[in-house]
């Protein structure tokens, strides 16, 4: 159960806006969401044995829950199997169905089918161009799946106008969600020791070394990347890496001796990095000098993201994977508001 | 008294039905032996009393189930082990009872939900051996196919005094009785069905005074491409299914029984199994390339000494050989299971009305699994038994048996099981027993325990060596009525009401670093009630045989760890409430006619009870006709399964096959 979490395209096109604006003019801001910020889509990966993801539609109004949105506007058809990443682009929804090879595409926040992209490998998350607004790069997997090993993967260039593959660039093993900044597609590879990385105007690859594999990446808003390295469980602890690419300077965080990190976040506004622990919520300003001892809050949530809009927190806890998760809400102060049940192993939020 | 005339001829190849009525009551002598009066033949529901009868009398074993009083047995008769022997004991069951498998789709894994418990809280025993596969303790259905054994029965409730570990939600008892009639008797068989089903069996026997044999083969194929439809967001499409081929399933079985002396019989069997088949994905998945080889090896020695006319001993020696080789992307996971084991006991009777039976049983497990990494592991576990029978006057039977077992991490909990049965058979008026209604009253209370399983201990990363055995306590009682109408119809009603709470129910659940471990977290719940009627009628060359069962099963968690989610309260996943079945043989001279229809209700596929596979219907039917020719007989039949065309799933996302038929053609020579 080591399902990789959401990539929220809102956060970050919202992180790079405000980093793009303060320090770069070599890139164009991505284009603007269509929503109004009343949803918020909840990814339930399902069981896996069954086949049955779905995605849970949360009005903030009033407050309630269409648990499968995807059957509902469309005659009950079933999304597929491990429902991975959702990946806003305008007013249309790209959701990444791992385990189903596809990326389904819907409407917002009606939720119709309107396409499906195929031609992909055990995808996991989409995230727009910069400079093409209607490109998109999907990480892919490749070998596997348990008993054989995996091998590198890759990242296929969609063009979001005919939803078909252009062409495919090679990538570490297992790569994750991957992050937009200064002009540069990163990507994270959770089976790699190596962040691959894609220069977006010329389609050339280089790698940034890092001690252990890190399956998260996020860009803070003056450009920096922060990195979240897992243990090895054998001489390495885990790590949060900070690199500023402009200098090629890492600064490291070391975690406690136990366990790696989890479900690396950064803020709407690139200030406030998020990140699991322990089993517990963890909360650190991208200007402080030791790693926060405190957790925020102590759940442990398969998912976690921070709402745009109102600041929100809203944690999924996926509790034992087989029975339907919650959506737990908090004020950004990480007070508690209020717990939804919505589906089997919910692993993150979209806002829209 | 009777029992003076039988020791000489206790071995011999006695055809003569007085020799086994005699036999046959070896050991619960006395007034209980009121059953040697013929009767029809058994009807699918026995009460322990029903043992008695001719039909079944067999000078050899004196079996487990005698001492079982106050439980229930589902016996699958003769006419249904023959129109299934090319198939596998899932097919079987799930035409004939109304026992409920999560069944994955033909050829796939089939496992169990017996009185609501899980697959690991059954225990199936072949010829008295647990045959769990001891990495999952469990038992895939679909890979055991019907014609190695000739006798197969379903014991509901627990019974672990009886037989040992994982006898929890019952056990399935699959056995192979020597057939001491003399000469060569055979039959081979060919089947032809649809989305591509070939096999075909063979079973030869002989017999002389001295020897026995008995040799059975199967193979099996399937391609399993059956139409499906999905809901799809632009409309219903329709799929073939992949990935789902049975490449191959054979088995070949010999036994061979050998009497030696007056009082001695060596036996020794063998039983190989092979399956090699696709693992179906869901339909919601990508196609995959997963690919699954099941090989069994089971070897078994025996030799049993009638000491006496009131005293038989045994001694038993069995190897397994478990083998199950996991492919995807090209790549195999290989498991290898030896289990070697021996028992021992002594059955003598007490008086003239009890018998008393003890024993002791090792085992040694070895396995090399890749998920347990590179070193094997072995563990042993042993169990000492007694059991006793009485029957204190006619129409009263008592028993009460003890276990206790010895397991590596300790000794599993005394497991005692007390059972009575009495038979009220209203004034004596009528004048003779068999025009007389029978009511019989039954009760039975057990306590039952399952070991941890090979990868419950040692999995890498999450095995928990120190997991506590599961245990329960169990209670049904129940009633059965056997109302003779006139000569040639009888009707049998049976009732029985069950309540079982088992404790330290283990699930596995992921720890703070995500590994997946299992505790023993929770108490389970499930009681019910199983109803049947069955009717009998002959009328010149008619005979008809029908039978109706229905049961309710309230399965719950009743109390849980803190760190167990699911909810109290909420019926287990898989678990039907509502499980119907109808079945009807018919014969006509040449002509059989089987009909049966089975309903499930509605199945909750996530522990909240929120979503859930609908309830659905199913009908199926085989007709025969017999040809009798010089020396053989020649059987054609045609079996149309899902005759209505239902679409249903015995999983999310595996549609169950469409309205298909199988046809076999059979020479049997005597």
């Amino acid at each position: 159960m080591n399902m990789k979490k959401l990539f929220r395209p809102l956060l970050l096109s919202l992180a790079l806006t405000g980093f793009l604006a303060s320090c770069s003019d070599n890139n164009n801001p991505p284009a603007p969401t269509g929503g109004s910020g009343q949803y918020a889509f909840v990814i339930n990966e399902g069981n896996f044995t069954s086949g049955t993801g779905s995605v849970s539609r949360f009005d903030k109004n009033t407050p309630t829950l269409i648990p499968d949105i995807y059957a509902s506007a469309n005659n009950g058809a079933v999304l597929g199997s491990v429902v991975q990443s959702m990946t806003v682009v305008g007013t249309t929804g790209y959701v990444v169905v791992n385990n189903s090879n596809k990326v389904e595409v819907v409407s917002l926040p009606e939720f119709k089918s309107t396409a499906t992209i195929n031609g992909l490998n055990q995808p996991r998350y989409l995230t727009q161009s910069a400079t093409n607004p209607r490109k998109a790069y999907v990480t892919e997997w490749l070998g596997g799946p348990y008993p054989a090993p995996y091998t590198p993967g890759r990242v296929s260039l969609i063009d979001l106008n005919t939803n078909k593959v252009t062409s495919t660039i090679a990538v570490g093993i297992n790569p994750g969600k991957a992050t937009l900044a200064n002009g540069n597609l990163y990507v994270p590879n959770s089976g790699s020791a190596f962040l691959t990385v894609i220069n977006e105007a010329t389609g050339a690859t280089s790698t940034i070394t890092l001690p252990t594999p890190a399956s998260e990446v996020v860009a803070d808003k003056n450009g920096a990347l922060w990195i979240l390295c897992s243990t090895d469980y054998v001489t390495k602890t885990a790590t949060l890496e900070k690199f500023i690419p402009a200098t090629s300077t890492q600064q490291v965080f070391p975690l406690p001796a136990v366990g790696s990190g989890d479900g690396l976040r950064i803020s709407p506004d690139g200030q406030q990095l998020y990140y699991k622990y322990n089993a517990a919520e963890y909360r650190m300003n991208i200007t402080d000098a030791a790693l926060p001892t405190t957790p925020l809050i102590k759940r442990d949530f398969y998912g976690f993201d921070i709402d745009p809009v109102t600041g929100q927190l809203y944690g999924t806890d996926a509790l034992n994977y087989s029975t339907p998760g919650k959506l737990v809400r908090y004020q950004p102060n990480g007070t508690l508001i209020d717990e939804t049940t919505v589906q089997v192993s919910p692993n993150g939020v979209v806002f829209y | 008294m009777i029992l003076n005339s039988f020791i000489p001829s206790f071995f011999s190849a006695g055809r003569c039905w007085r020799r086994c009525a005699l036999a046959g009551t070896l050991l619960v002598a006395g007034p209980a032996a009121h059953a040697q009066t013929p009767r029809p033949a058994p009807p699918d529901t026995l009460l322990s009393a029903r043992r008695h009868r001719l039909a079944e009398v067999r000078v050899r074993a004196v079996r487990p189930s005698r001492f079982a009083v106050g439980s229930r047995q589902v016996v699958l008769d003769s006419l249904a082990l023959a129109q299934y022997r090319g198939g596998t004991l899932v097919e079987l069951l799930e035409a004939r009872t109304p026992l409920y498998f999560k069944n994955y789709g033909p050829g796939q894994l089939a496992s169990i939900a017996l009185r609501g418990t899980a697959a690991r809280h059954t225990a199936v025993l072949w010829q008295g051996f647990n045959i769990n596969i001891p990495s999952l303790g469990e038992a895939d259905f679909a890979i055991l196919p019907v014609g190695a054994a000739t006798s197969i029965a379903v014991q509901p409730g627990p019974a672990a005094a009886l037989y040992g570990s994982g006898a929890i939600g019952g056990a399935v008892l699959l056995d192979t009785e020597t057939d001491w009639r003399p000469g060569l008797r055979g039959s081979l068989q060919a089947d032809a069905g649809s989305w591509g089903l070939r096999g075909g069996s063979l079973a030869v026997r002989g017999a002389t005074a001295r020897v026995a044999a008995r040799t059975t083969a199967s193979w099996r194929t399937a391609q399993n491409d059956y139409p499906y439809t999905l809901q799809e967001a632009r409309g219903p499409a329709r799929y073939r299914l992949a990935n789902a081929v049975l490449h191959h399933q054979w088995s070949l079985s010999q036994d061979v029984a050998l009497r030696l002396g007056t009082a001695g019989e060596l036996t020794a069997t063998a039983w190989l199994t092979d399956t090699d088949r696709d693992i179906m994905p869901s339909v919601y998945a990508a196609p995959t390339q997963t690919r699954e080889l099941d090989q069994s090896r089971r070897l078994l020695l025996s030799y049993r000494h009638l000491a006496s006319a009131r005293r038989q001993w045994s001694v038993r020696g069995a190897w397994f050989e478990d083998v199950l080789d996991y492919q995807d992307g090209g790549a195999t996971s290989r498991s290898r299971m030896r289990t070697s084991q021996a028992q021992a006991e002594h059955t003598a009777a007490l008086g003239q009305r009890g018998s008393l039976r003890v024993g002791a049983e090792a085992q040694h497990f070895a396995a090399a699994i890749d998920g347990y990494g590179p070193a094997a592991v072995a563990e042993n576990r042993a169990a000492a038994f007694a059991l006793l029978r009485y029957d204190p006057r006619p129409g009263l039977r008592l028993s009460g048996n003890l276990r206790q077992a010895f397991l590596p991490g300790g000794a599993a909990p005394l497991t005692p099981t007390v059972g009575v049965e009495w038979d009220w058979r209203g004034r004596q008026a009528a004048p003779a027993d068999s025009a007389r209604p029978v009511l019989t009253l039954k009760a039975s209370a057990s306590r039952s325990y399952r070991a941890p399983t090979l990868n419950e201990r040692y999995w890498r990363p999450g095995g928990n060596p120190g997991l506590r055995p599961e245990t329960g306590w169990g209670y049904e009682a129940g009633a059965q009525l056997r109302q003779p109408l006139g000569p040639r119809a009888s009707l049998l009603f049976e009732a029985t009401a069950f309540h079982q709470l088992v404790d330290d129910w283990v699930q596995w659940i992921p720890n703070a670093q995500g590994i997946w471990s299992p505790s023993n977290l929770r108490q389970v719940r499930s009681q019910g009630l199983e109803t049947s009627a069955a009717y009998r009628l002959r009328y010149l060359r008619y005979r008809l045989h029908a039978r109706a069962a229905y049961s309710l099963t309230h399965t719950t968690k009743v109390l849980g760890a803190a760190a167990d989610y699911d909810p109290v309260g909420v019926q287990l996943l898989f678990v039907p409430r509502h499980q119907a079945t109808v079945v009807a043989d018919q014969q006509w001279g040449g002509w059989v006619l089987s009909t049966q229809a089975s309903a499930t209700g509605r199945r909750y596929t996530d522990a909240a009870g929120s979503a859930f596979l609908p309830a659905y219907a199913v009908a199926g039917a085989t007709l025969g006709y017999t040809w009798r020719l010089a020396g053989c007989d020649l059987t054609s039949s045609l079996r149309l399964t899902n005759l209505l065309n239902q679409a249903y799933s015995g999983y999310p996302g595996r549609p169950a096959p469409p309205r298909a038929w199988q046809a076999s053609l059979r020479l049997d020579w005597r």
